[in-house]
């Protein structure tokens, strides 16, 4: 036992050593594998990319791992340059646990994706696999930038890269509809980039620095009036690509009209990464006085996407435009974090080092979501392969073809409703508590609402999957209305899947009651008793994979909650102590600052803010670095 | 008023127009232009930052200067990739648009169509009117012949005006 300790903490010492190169190929890692597939084409990009997610799987764990074993968050400047002029990397507890959430999904994506993007035998090199694995590839390099950057224009390009590599995935498919779906997401993600980048100009120019830390540091407890309207900028361009709700619209065609594997990246990832940028802003760099102030707006947008992305789930035809709303709604969820975290009530609290009730609760949606979403897309790209179509009403007979998919779903499903034991239960339990603690009903109306919506739009589909035949009749009546108001809307989502399934609904026709009544229509996809017949078989192990994404979410909710506070790692630190700078600044500092000086923000911070007048920080900050120059 | 003022004002009036146009503007290829303006206005506004920041004798600043580069590379490869997806949407379906992005809801209505034979649909792209919806009922955006459409053709119909 003994020796096998000494040797665990041998590899961890020496991992320690090698923190920096760890950092460093989060980012070089996929990269390096993107460049090289996309030059070798062909077969090598899917082989380089499976030879890629042990890799990648090994290195977050490793990151992870080293950072609960230092007890303090790693960091690195790269090139040796520190900020301002050099870019610094840095991992603390909230984006270690980001990048082992991306790791594993995007694992688990891939493999689900092995079947659906193979080169076939008989070419060399086919479009949409090249285009599926270096994008996927891409598209996890960028988060991983997004999660480690503490630069605001590095990130600034990992955003970007992160929706340069989405917006394909999108219409890997090429029809009109997707190609649609795909540039009505550009545009706003366009919106959103040039947004964020005024802003970064605009906190450049008022405080000379773009590192997040030195920037919290340099705004005290009072921003300038740049910063604010920088910030504000920023948050909008943010929420543009994150799909808060007047941003919306272009979420639902583009995740529902991409292929099952693309979309539950995006669904479970890619909206994640714009949020934690808002979150960020809002906690990390912005003093609190301003977060609170803000709060309650960006948590009133929150409630709104959780109640209308719940209402248009349950009014939708298609599984895979029902999965999409719900991302909507459950994004709203991420949302009522604000209020519910700078609340006065909790301030003490934070500035004692202990951790929130909502802090968790959020994180653990978001984690929780990432996996629940992604099962689901998969399974519903499943159950598209072995029916043919996805209708709701026609998923009759389910359980008997697919039944590890629908327990999949089911499971998924119920950690998005939040019912116990998933990981979602505990996430909106402890938003529930959260919100009475901090006396503020309202949300935990809104939480409760959102839940039963979760509910009523899950029991639909798995009511059709279950007792399909017999229950298409029952549901006859009330289905009718809802389909026959929502099938127009779905037009444009019309997947080309389903122009094997005989008729892709024109709009005006009749809604699919039961099967029974549409003789012509339903020919291939059911037989005669409205039982369906499979169109395709799907592989035990795909649904495996689905099964165990979906079981990962119900997992979280079982894990002590205490060990949640490694997500503390780093945190509590500067923008808690503006605000009560007098509440124990010697216990905080010594938090902010661990003995190995990884962490070299608050001091260097300092110096610059003892320079810094309206702009000076600049001139302050340029002599030292500009001698080299000649 | 200072070369800086003057510039920082220009910038500050780009960036509006292009703002104004990207919300605004009635077509993909509008918003596309109307990004560019506002990121030209972006630039100008990194350019002055540069220029009233510098210290220690230089002229400028040099690191806004060194993202304005990496800005403008983001911006070209965001143009061309938006750029990209439309001409392939034109070329794909005959129409120019993803129809105003602030309705409520894209509802896009495929037109009359020839009774499809079952089983071997052509791709969705053939068929004739795409109208927007309840919202703009009046405003047809792309009116293409439904079978007959020479592939040659590249005019497309639905231009932004």
């Amino acid at each position: 036992m003994t020796p096998l300790l000494i040797e665990n903490g041998d590899l961890l010492a020496g991992l320690g050593v090698w923190s920096d190169e760890l950092l460093v190929s989060l980012l070089v890692l996929p990269v390096l594998a993107m460049l090289l597939g996309f030059v070798l084409g062909g077969r090598a990009a899917e082989r380089i990319t499976l030879l890629t997610l042990p890799l990648g799987l090994a290195l977050a764990i490793a990151v992870a791992v080293l950072m609960l074993h230092q007890g303090t968050p790693l960091s690195y400047d790269i090139g040796g340059w520190e900020p301002p002029l050099g870019v610094a990397l840095r991992v603390d507890g909230l984006s270690a646990l980001l990048l082992l959430t991306t790791a594993l999904v995007i694992t688990g994506v891939g493999l689900y994706a092995c079947a659906d993007f193979a080169t076939s035998a008989d070419v060399k090199e086919a479009r949409a696999p090249l285009a599926f694995w270096t994008l996927l590839l891409g598209l996890w390099a960028a988060l991983n930038a997004v999660f480690i950057g503490q630069d605001l224009f590095n990130l600034y390009v990992a955003i970007e890269l992160l929706t340069f590599t989405a917006v394909p995935l999108v219409c890997l498919k090429g029809s009109a509809e997707t190609l649609q779906a795909a540039l009505r997401y550009l545009l706003f993600a366009l919106l959103g980039s040039v947004l964020y980048l005024l802003g970064a100009a605009l906190l450049y120019g008022a405080y000379g620095t773009l590192d997040i830390g030195q920037l919290a540091a340099a705004m005290g407890s009072s921003a300038e009036p740049a910063a604010i309207a920088a910030v504000v900028l920023m948050t909008a361009g943010l929420l543009a690509k994150t799909a808060l709700v007047p941003l919306h619209l272009w979420l639902p065609p583009a995740h529902a009209g991409a292929p099952a594997a693309a979309s539950a990246v995006l669904s479970a990832l890619v909206v994640k990464g714009s949020f934690y940028l808002v979150f960020r802003l809002w906690i990390d760099l912005m003093p609190l006085a301003y977060t609170q102030q803000i709060a309650q707006g960006l948590a009133t947008l929150g409630a709104v996407a959780i109640l209308l992305g719940g209402i248009m789930a349950i009014r939708q035809a298609r599984l895979k435009m029902l999965i999409a709303y719900s991302t909507l709604a459950q994004l709203g969820y991420l949302f009522l974090i604000f209020p519910l975290l700078v609340s006065p009530v909790m301030v003490p609290a934070l500035a004692d080092g202990s951790t929130p009730a909502a802090w968790t609760g959020g994180i653990l949606q978001l984690v929780s979501h990432a996996f629940a979403k992604a099962s689901m897309f998969m399974g519903a790209g499943l159950i598209m392969i072995a029916l043919g179509h996805d209708r709701i009403a026609d998923l009759g007979g389910l359980g008997r073809l697919l039944p590890i998919t629908l327990v999949a779903f089911a499971l998924s499903g119920l950690s998005l409703m939040g019912l116990p034991p998933s990981g979602g239960f505990a996430a909106k339990w402890l938003l529930l508590r959260a919100a009475i603690e901090t006396g503020q009903w309202w949300w935990m109306l809104v939480i409760l609402l959102g839940g039963v919506l979760t509910g009523v739009y899950l029991y639909r589909v798995l009511v059709s999957a279950s007792f399909g035949g017999a229950g298409a009749v029952v549901e006859a009546g009330p289905t009718s209305d809802r389909q026959s108001a929502s099938v127009p809307e779905l037009a444009p989502e019309a997947l080309p899947e389903l122009a094997s399934a005989p008729s892709p609904e024109p709009a005006s026709a009749p809604s699919p009651r039961s099967s029974s009544e549409r003789p012509g229509q339903t020919g291939q996809a059911q037989s005669v008793q409205g039982q369906p017949r499979l169109q395709r078989p799907v592989a035990r192990s795909r649904e495996l994979i689905v099964l165990t994404l979906a079981l990962i979410a119900i997992a979280l909710g079982m894990v002590p909650l205490t060990s949640f506070e490694i997500l503390q790692i780093g945190r509590g630190g500067e923008a808690m102590a503006m605000l009560e700078p007098l509440a124990e600044p010697v216990g905080l500092s010594a938090v902010e600052l661990p003995p190995s000086g990884l962490t070299p923000v608050p001091s260097v911070a300092g110096s610059l803010v003892a320079e810094m007048e309206p702009l000076p920080g600049v001139a302050g900050s340029l002599p030292s670095a500009a001698e080299p120059l000649p | 008023m200072t070369a800086v003022d003057l510039f920082g004002l220009l910038g500050s009036l780009l960036v509006g127009i292009g703002l104004y146009g990207l919300i605004t503007g009635a077509c993909a290829l509008r918003k596309i232009v109307a990004f560019n303006l506002l990121g030209a206005g972006v630039f100008l506004v990194f350019g002055v930052i540069a220029r009233r920041g510098a210290g220690a004798g230089f002229p400028g600043d040099p690191v806004p200067q060194a993202l304005v580069i990496t800005g403008l590379v983001v911006a070209f490869a965001a143009t061309a990739l938006a750029v990209g997806l439309l001409v392939r949407l034109a070329e794909s379906a005959g129409v120019g648009d993803v129809d105003d992005q602030l309705l409520p809801a894209p509802k896009i209505t495929l037109g009359p169509m020839p009774e499809p034979p079952s089983g071997t649909e052509e791709r969705p792209a053939s068929p004739g009117a795409v109208a927007l919806g309840e919202h703009a009922q009046s405003r047809v955006v792309a009116v293409v012949p439904p079978a007959d459409r020479d592939p040659d053709d590249q005019t497309i119909a639905g231009s932004c005006a």
